[in-house]
């Protein structure tokens, strides 16, 4: 028999705990991760269930939750160093550091270098790319992390720009790749 | 299309949602920008990143934890278990990989090749299936046909386009379910190969195992010559890295074709063989169906007048590379680069904007037509920005005997506005581009060498040219190849700088240099023992941690690796689990 403390778990949390793992996959790149990630979030889900049920959206409220459980995991592990890229000066010169722009789409060909350069981005920018590469929309975004319009946009720009910047900087696959068989 | 709407699409847009016109138009756009280039290509990748369907018992984990008081329900998985039981899988797979029995080979026969496209297959992506997987072991063996017995001659075979050698490249740590999905990846995706016909298939009956990540050039020169050795022009490697993985090379340059290839599915199921099946089909959309067609697209847009300087410029890249079928040869881009072709080419060289500049000297690198020389010069010496110079001066390394290159190229290596530019990675200044394309392929070690030993050169200039990275596709390779005290002294240099950077490219040196193992345990071990534990930099100390991967048995080495499985820096983490990938010094 379901208490009602199930039912409205099952009701609120357990139809979104899919795109939750997808979301958290898509941050930590690694199933072991992911779980934990959910099941963090699920912890504090349990312990706020009205709180979900008022919400315009549940998932956003999952979501928002999942990314501050993700930051806060970040910060202990000490792997992002959660400097805000937002007031970041380097940014605006990063596209004209970058490589040629068929060396860029290029270096975005290895998969294993791009997850490594998106590892290295910070918490939030991790979750923006996140979400954008789940297919949410601005909106739907800006519910999640609490940041607005054109703000949002801008994060947006800077996050892709740092991933391409990491990419250049890391150089290392495309590289390798000609290192394995260039000698003609 | 212009920036802005690169910017809106990718913010806003579904890259899945686009339609066919407008996914071209945008790369279209990025090909010339490098902004939108990077803005364009992290958004498309990232959202191509596969993501794995969720694990049934995270449902019930989660829903059991509403059951229990709030202080309990901090109760974590058992991952550490999973890790045991996974050891006694890597011993049967590896014993299974040892006893198995020679396996593939069908070649389905060549067809002549239409040359003009009546269907365009679906392109390489990831089909998004979310299906259970599969149990383990579901992919095992079919009966194989050996390979022919009797090898040509590589010399005496032209290598054929429609030719392609799948092989297997599989890391010796791999686990039983690693191996179990990439061999279900491996036939599948030459099945569906054979299949679709239009292609010779040759499948390598041999698994390659691989130790470490700098293995991998060895097995990468043995599926070459095995390619070329049966005249395939092509080879699909397919590996455990990342879960199933699927890689495309050109077997007569050995360069991985651009927009083919890719994966990462890490459990087996319809999701791996959809990816395999994707992946089969853009090779076939490639090799069969679409070159001949983009050529004739692309090549009528190239002698577009009409259109911009960009546009042609797009179109003539995707007439040279293959735009998005990918890699050509060098001898069809011979063909394809006419008179015409070429008089464009040369035509937007002078008078487009820098980018455009930029982008026909870097596709005009590929060719030794002598036509270049003159403008080439002339760039080299006068063009006021510094990529496109860049650009030129990598072109002019196939006109070495022409009256005035070299000398120029000499010039430029002294006297370039371009100098000041401290990056550890690669080649990065125009005169250190011109510099070592003044240098012969003949003489390329023999530079390599001098620069090593010259002790007026700051540190990272001395190193620079050992690195596992190149711009013109000359290595080093194995650190002994420029004299048997070569790795001494690299070893010297990183521990008299103090420029940890200098350092930590010191160690990539040694690592993908493979040098003499004893010198390495006696000398360098007790080094990088203490660079591990102690560096404050993430890149030396990851760079240390792959040397001693290596060395597992010498003291102290095993632990200190293990404690380095839960450093900070996900670069050293990954490197103490020996998880590879190119330099670590890169900056």
């Amino acid at each position: 028999m379901q208490t009602s403390r199930q039912k409205q778990f099952d009701a609120l949390v357990v139809p979104h705990l899919e795109t939750l793992f997808r979301v958290a996959y898509r941050l930590v790149r690694n199933t072991a991760d992911a779980q934990d990630l959910v099941q963090d979030t699920c912890m504090t889900a349990c312990g706020s269930l009205e709180a979900i049920g008022a919400a315009d959206s549940p998932l956003a409220w999952l979501l928002r939750v999942q990314h501050n459980r993700f930051i806060d995991a970040c910060r202990r592990q000490g792997r992002s160093p959660l400097v805000s890229s937002d007031e970041c000066d380097e940014v605006a010169q990063m596209a004209s550091e970058l490589p040629d722009p068929e060396q860029v789409l290029q270096q975005f060909q290895s998969e294993q270098r791009l997850e490594q350069a998106f590892l290295q981005l910070d918490g939030s920018q991790r979750t923006l790319l996140a979400l954008r590469a789940e297919g949410y929309e601005l909106p739907e975004i800006e519910a999640v992390l609490g940041v607005k319009g054109n703000a949002l946009s801008a994060r947006l720009h800077r996050a892709r720009l740092r991933l391409a910047r990491l990419i250049a900087d890391m150089n290392c696959e495309a590289e390798s790749v000609r290192h394995l068989g260039s000698r003609k | 299309m212009n920036c802005q709407d690169i910017s809106r699409i990718a913010n806003t847009g579904r890259f899945d949602e686009l339609s066919e016109a407008q996914l071209r138009a945008v790369e279209a756009h990025a090909m010339t920008c490098r902004s939108c280039a990077a803005e364009w290509g992290a958004h498309r990748r990232l959202a191509e990143l596969p993501v794995p369907p969720m694990p049934a018992e995270l449902r019930q984990r989660c829903q059991a934890m509403v059951m229990l008081p709030p202080e309990a329900r901090r109760a974590r998985n058992t991952r550490r278990l999973i890790l045991i039981g996974s050891f006694v899988a890597v011993a049967a797979a590896a014993w299974q990989i040892a006893v198995r029995e020679p396996t593939a080979v069908t070649a389905a026969s060549a067809l002549e090749a239409t040359g003009v496209a009546s269907s365009v297959a679906d392109p390489v992506q990831p089909a998004d299936v979310t299906a259970p997987a599969m149990p383990r072991g579901a992919a095992d063996q079919q009966p194989k046909e050996p390979l022919p017995s009797e090898e040509p001659a590589i010399a005496d075979v032209a290598v054929d386009g429609h030719f392609i050698l799948v092989s297997r490249r599989f890391e010796r740590a791999a686990d039983a379910q690693a191996i179990a999905l990439a061999e279900r990846c491996f036939d599948t995706v030459a099945s569906e190969l054979q299949g679709l016909g239009g292609l010779t298939v040759v499948l390598d009956p041999s698994v390659s195992l691989r130790e470490s990540p700098s293995e991998e050039l060895k097995l990468a020169e043995k599926d070459q010559k095995l390619a070329r050795s049966h005249g395939a022009g092509y080879m699909l490697a397919v590996s455990t890295e990342m879960g199933c993985n699927f890689t495309v090379f050109n077997s007569s340059t050995g360069l991985y074709m651009l927009g083919l290839g890719g994966g990462g599915v890490d459990q087996p199921g319809e999701r791996a063989d959809a990816l395999a099946r994707s992946i089969a089909r853009g090779i076939h959309a490639h090799l069969v169906v679409g070159r001949s067609a983009e050529a004739i697209e692309s090549r009528a847009r190239v002698l577009n007048a009409g259109l911009s300087d960009r546009d042609r410029t797009t179109a003539l890249l995707r007439l040279l590379d293959g735009g998005r079928v990918g890699f050509r040869s060098a001898a069809e881009t011979r063909t394809l680069l006419d008179e015409q072709v070429m008089a464009v080419a040369l035509q937007l060289a002078a008078k487009g904007d820098a980018e455009v500049r930029t982008a026909i000297w870097s596709l005009l690198r590929q060719t030794d037509d002598r036509a270049l020389v003159q403008p080439l010069l002339l760039a080299m010496k006068n063009d006021p920005d510094r990529s496109v110079r860049y650009q030129a001066v990598q072109a002019a390394r196939k006109f070495l005997d022409v009256p005035g290159v070299r000398e120029t190229l000499q010039e430029m290596a002294a006297k370039d506005p371009d100098s000041e530019r401290e990056i550890f990675c690669c080649v990065q200044t125009v005169r250190e581009a011109a510099e070592r394309a003044a240098v012969t392929d003949a003489d390329f070690l023999g530079w390599a060498r001098r620069k090593l030993l010259d002790e007026s050169l700051p540190s990272r200039s001395r190193l620079i040219t050992l690195i596992g990275m190149s711009s013109d596709g000359r290595f080093v390779g194995q650190i002994s190849n420029i004299g048997p005290d070569a790795a001494g002294i690299v070893f010297q240099i990183a521990q008299r700088d103090p420029d940890l950077r200098v350092r930590a490219m010191a160690w990539d040196i040694l690592y993908f240099g493979q040098p003499d193992k004893e010198f390495v345990a006696r000398e360098v071990v007790p080094v990088a023992l203490d660079d591990l534990r102690s560096s404050p930099n993430e890149r030396v100390r990851a760079g240390a941690a792959r040397i001693l991967s290596g060395y597992k048995d010498a003291a102290g080495v095993r632990e200190a690796l293990e404690r380095a499985q839960t450093d900070a820096s996900i670069i050293v983490r990954r490197a103490a689990l020996g998880e590879g990938g190119g330099p670590v010094s890169a900056e």
